[in-house]
């Protein structure tokens, strides 16, 4: 049986093609150099959307900056409940914490991008 | 969740005391024998090379020592319990149990994108698919009864012949639905007969008939009544014996009201109340709701809440047309359980610290370390007699609030709030290994209801002196920022007497009396009406208040007047909050203070402090602009040695500069005086500060500081007659910059030269009539 939950799950659905749509519109070469180059900002409001749109997702599986001394480095993990400390750090460190937040931004967009290219090639496969 | 590395927890009963009282410490470890307990003088806190580094000071104490390391449970869960040596409750005859209740996680888990971090998932464990409504079962020894939720079923399960039966209903019940749950056992006939009955209440009143709900029962046999148990009766929970004592398990989510425990004996046609317990009767002239509660029966068998269940909420009978529990408590006749309340972890006693006449006013510690471990447990040493001509108010209250914070880990929207990805501290991972400890007041509970409570009797591992917090880099925040304070203070050579919130509830202007000055915490955002109502007449009759903050006097908390360890704050439906009570449920149990911003509630800090909070923002700090005021040749003593005649304060340990983090604005229309002097105003702040939501009527595009003119710091100077005098910084960063540059700068120039000033018990901006002069403008 349906329920309220699985209503605003379609909802939610179609919101995600829209809102994916607009980013994938906003996330170019040019915005994305211009995060990289200042991950803390701040940045045009194209930029800005674009890094409201990433830090939005879900926050299991998302990516933090672990702070790993009195001036550093820095590390990253991923948030995972049940694992220990509910984290899953990723290998090496970083001797900036925005440098740890260039690399998280980098991953986030290399996973985005990867995953609009197997949609797009489902969807060739599919007409 | 316990792990292999060695692990020191600990807490005080309280968190301050004066000298001659006595403190006590409940300690337990992991994965070590004994440990070493020193007194420190906590210093400064913050450990990286931006400040001075950690800074502590071993101080020879009674209670200095090798100790024996033992592991104590502490486990969550709120429950009333009733004491009943005479096992009345039970006893002969048929007997009935009655409850109300409304339950919020009876099917799924919470629903997710709640509150206004849009927290979607959980990090803590809750009851599991057993949820106690009342009874006295004892879950380890599995004897007695109880009348429960079996994932969501209605349930009642007792111990007979050796083994546990139930006699269950066919239906898991909704969430959020009042519902009449009834037992009844009859010896004559050896049954028991289960039944619940979904109950109208204001949100369903005229629809209940056409919302598919029904009636259901069942009936079982049942040889000889509930079998007996050593475990106490509880409503809210069942009991285990562990580490000593009976811990709470199986705790319900939700509400239960109109509890009822019924007996008639075989020559009586009717039953007989043993227990009627009114969870909206107060016992108090007060007519507060504390932890005692009240059965109205014959009997008298009153409970105690444990672990804090929220009381002061509607019942089923609720009308919806009077919040004030006090007047309607017939309509408050509900208690709000959940399964991970904690307000008391009920350590033993590990040591205790009778405080010497001779240790000086101020932040201390019992420093507990074995190999791989160390922990803080941070007090504060009230003055004694003699006071000293400076004091620091410390904020426990917002410690309290922001205790235990595991937002980063639950919300989807923690990283949009702060502007950048979280960054987390080591020791926010060792809390997540233990979501015993509970939670803060910034989150919801595992059935999505806001944390109303904060409690110094838990580990609260956020009051580390080295903890950053994750929502700014490099985040001092709480007791970390306030040693920022005291350490300055030390190298101005300045000593001051500490007092902190629940001391200036109790002890009200009469504590600030005598002293020249007195300085804010960075970050006061949670104060009680006692607390402004003392600041306003000291300030009133001469007294000079430093407030080196921003978000301060904010938002209404209230102290149980019985457990002051526990501070109530709940939310209104107005303004900065990270989530809501719910109508009928926004007024405190513990003061009968409506909650909320206290812009709301006529008592805004513009008024008490010149500035009030206007904005927030983690990504960068900003300098400050010097105003025309500024140079003014009566205040010419404020900049003494400053030769910036633009900018300054772009520095500081929490985001480069002196203004940000959260921030406050001079605004006149809600009370700043109109003859203040405005110092100096923030440089420009990122779209990453936003107006805060009590500013906005209605939503209009362009809400950041590149388009607001309020998104903004000012630093304002307010003279008042009768000598008193408030400076206000209105910015949480500003303390976290005082030590750039080992304290020679702009900032510490600035801030020594308003103490040195408020000191002087001379007129502050000339003689007593051009003081008057300048005030009215003439």
């Amino acid at each position: 049986m349906r329920t309220g939950s699985d209503r605003l799950a379609e909802i939610q659905g179609i919101f995600d093609v829209r809102f994916n749509a607009r980013l994938r519109e906003s996330l170019s070469p040019a915005v994305i150099q211009t995060i990289s180059e200042s991950p803390l900002g701040p940045h045009d409001d194209q930029s800005s959307r674009v890094v409201r749109a990433l830090a939005n997702a879900p926050v299991a599986g998302k990516y933090v900056v672990l702070s790993l001394g009195a001036d550093g480095p820095w590390g990253i993990a991923r948030i995972v409940i049940g694992a220990e400390g509910n984290i899953v750090r990723a290998e090496g460190s970083y001797t900036s914490y925005e440098e740890a937040m260039r690399q998280i931004f980098l991953k986030r967009v290399d996973a985005l991008l990867s995953e609009w290219t197997t949609q797009d090639s489902e969807e060739q496969q599919n007409s | 969740m316990r792990h292999a590395s060695p692990h020191i927890f600990g807490y005080t009963d309280r968190f301050s005391g004066r000298p001659g009282e006595t403190l006590t410490f409940h300690i337990s470890c992991e994965g070590m024998q004994q440990y070493e307990a020193s007194l420190v003088k906590l210093r400064h806190g913050f450990t990286g090379s931006a400040g001075p580094g950690f800074l502590e000071t071993e101080i020879p104490s009674d209670f200095d020592g090798t100790y024996e390391g033992a592991w104590h449970e502490c486990r969550p869960g709120s429950y009333v319990e009733v004491d009943d040596p005479d096992r009345k409750l039970i006893g002969t005859g048929d007997v009935r149990l009655r409850a109300a209740i409304f339950a919020t996680i009876a099917g799924d888990a919470r629903t997710t994108g709640l509150g206004a971090y849009h927290v979607t998932q959980n990090s803590t464990s809750g009851s599991g698919s057993l949820q106690t409504v009342l009874g006295a079962w004892d879950d380890g020894a599995e004897t007695g009864y109880a009348l429960a939720l079996e994932d969501g079923v209605p349930t009642f399960l007792w111990n007979e012949g050796g083994g546990v039966k139930r006699v269950h209903l066919g239906e898991q019940l909704a969430d959020n639905q009042w519902y009449d749950l009834e037992v009844e056992f009859r010896r004559a006939s050896g049954t028991v007969r289960l039944s619940s009955t979904p109950l109208t209440s204001l949100m369903n009143r005229q629809a209940a008939h056409a919302s598919g709900l029904t009636t259901d029962w069942a009936e079982a046999l049942m040889a000889d009544g509930p079998g007996n148990s050593s475990a106490p009766f509880r409503i809210g929970a069942a009991a285990t014996r562990e580490d000593g004592r009976w811990i709470p398990v199986h705790v319900f989510n939700g509400k239960i009201g109109n509890v009822r425990v019924e007996r008639r004996s075989e020559s009586a046609a009717d039953f007989e109340d043993v227990a009627a317990w009114h969870f909206g009767r107060s016992t108090r002239d007060d007519r507060l709701l504390l932890d005692e509660v009240v059965d109205e029966s014959p009997n008298a068998l009153h409970g105690t809440c444990f672990n804090a269940p929220t009381r002061a909420v509607t019942g089923v009978s609720y009308t919806g047309l009077v919040d004030d529990f006090r007047l309607v408590p017939d309509q408050y006749d509900a208690i709000h359980f959940h399964d991970d309340d904690i307000a008391d972890a009920q350590w033993p006693v590990s040591f205790s610290f009778e405080i010497p006449s001779d240790l000086s006013s101020g932040v201390y510690a019992a420093r507990l370390r074995s190999e791989g471990a160390e922990q803080h447990i941070p007090f504060f040493v009230l003055p004694g007699a003699k006071k000293k001509a400076v004091a620091v108010l410390f904020a426990t209250a917002t410690y309290l609030a922001y205790g235990n914070d595991r937002i980063a880990f639950e919300a989807d929207g923690a990283e949009v709030i702060v502007g950048h990805t979280p960054i987390i501290d080591l020791s926010d991972l060792t809390l997540q290994d233990h979501p015993e400890f509970g939670r803060s007041c910034y989150e919801l509970h595992n059935d999505g209801s806001g944390v109303v409570y904060g409690s110094v009797r838990r580990p609260i591992l956020t009051l580390q002196p080295k903890h950053r917090a994750w929502f700014q880099s490099e985040g001092v925040w709480g007791l970390p920022a306030d040693l920022c304070i005291a350490h300055w203070l030390e190298t101005e050579g300045v000593d001051f007497d500490a007092i902190t919130d629940q001391d200036l509830d109790r002890g009200g202007v009469a504590l600030l009396e005598d002293y020249a000055v007195v300085i804010s915490s960075a970050h006061p955002e949670y104060v009680t009406r006692n607390e402004i109502e003392a600041i306003s007449q000291y300030t009133a009759e001469g007294g000079r208040f430093m407030y080196l903050g921003g978000n301060g006097f904010f938002a209404t908390i209230s102290f149980d007047p019985e457990q002051p360890h526990l501070m109530e704050l709940r939310r209104s439906d107005g303004g900065t909050r990270p989530h809501q009570s719910p109508f009928g449920d926004q007024r405190h149990a513990t003061s009968g203070e409506r909650a909320g911003l206290w812009r709301n509630k006529g008592l805004p800090p513009q008024r008490l402090l010149g500035v009030g909070f206007v904005a927030q923002g983690f990504d960068h700090g900003t300098h400050y602009v010097r105003l025309e005021d500024s140079f003014d040749p009566r205040v010419d003593f404020a900049f003494e040695g400053i030769e910036a005649r633009d900018i300054f304060g772009d520095f500081g340990i929490m985001g480069g500069g002196a203004a940000g983090a959260e921030i406050d604005c001079f605004q006149p229309v809600l009370g700043s005086s109109s003859e203040a002097l405005v110092l100096a105003t923030s440089g420009p702040l990122s779209d990453a500060y936003l107006l805060a939501s009590e500013e906005i009527f209605e939503m209009l595009p362009g809400l950041g500081g590149t388009e607001q003119v309020s998104v903004r710091s000012d630093i304002v100077l307010t003279a008042l007659d009768g000598g008193g005098a408030v400076f206000s910084v209105g910015s949480i960063a500003y303390t976290a910059a005082l030590s750039h540059n080992g304290y020679d700068n702009d900032i510490a120039r600035l801030t020594r030269n308003i103490l040195r000033r408020f000191i002087d018990p001379a007129a502050l901006l000339g003689t007593d009539s051009e003081d008057a002069k300048l005030r009215t403008g003439a």
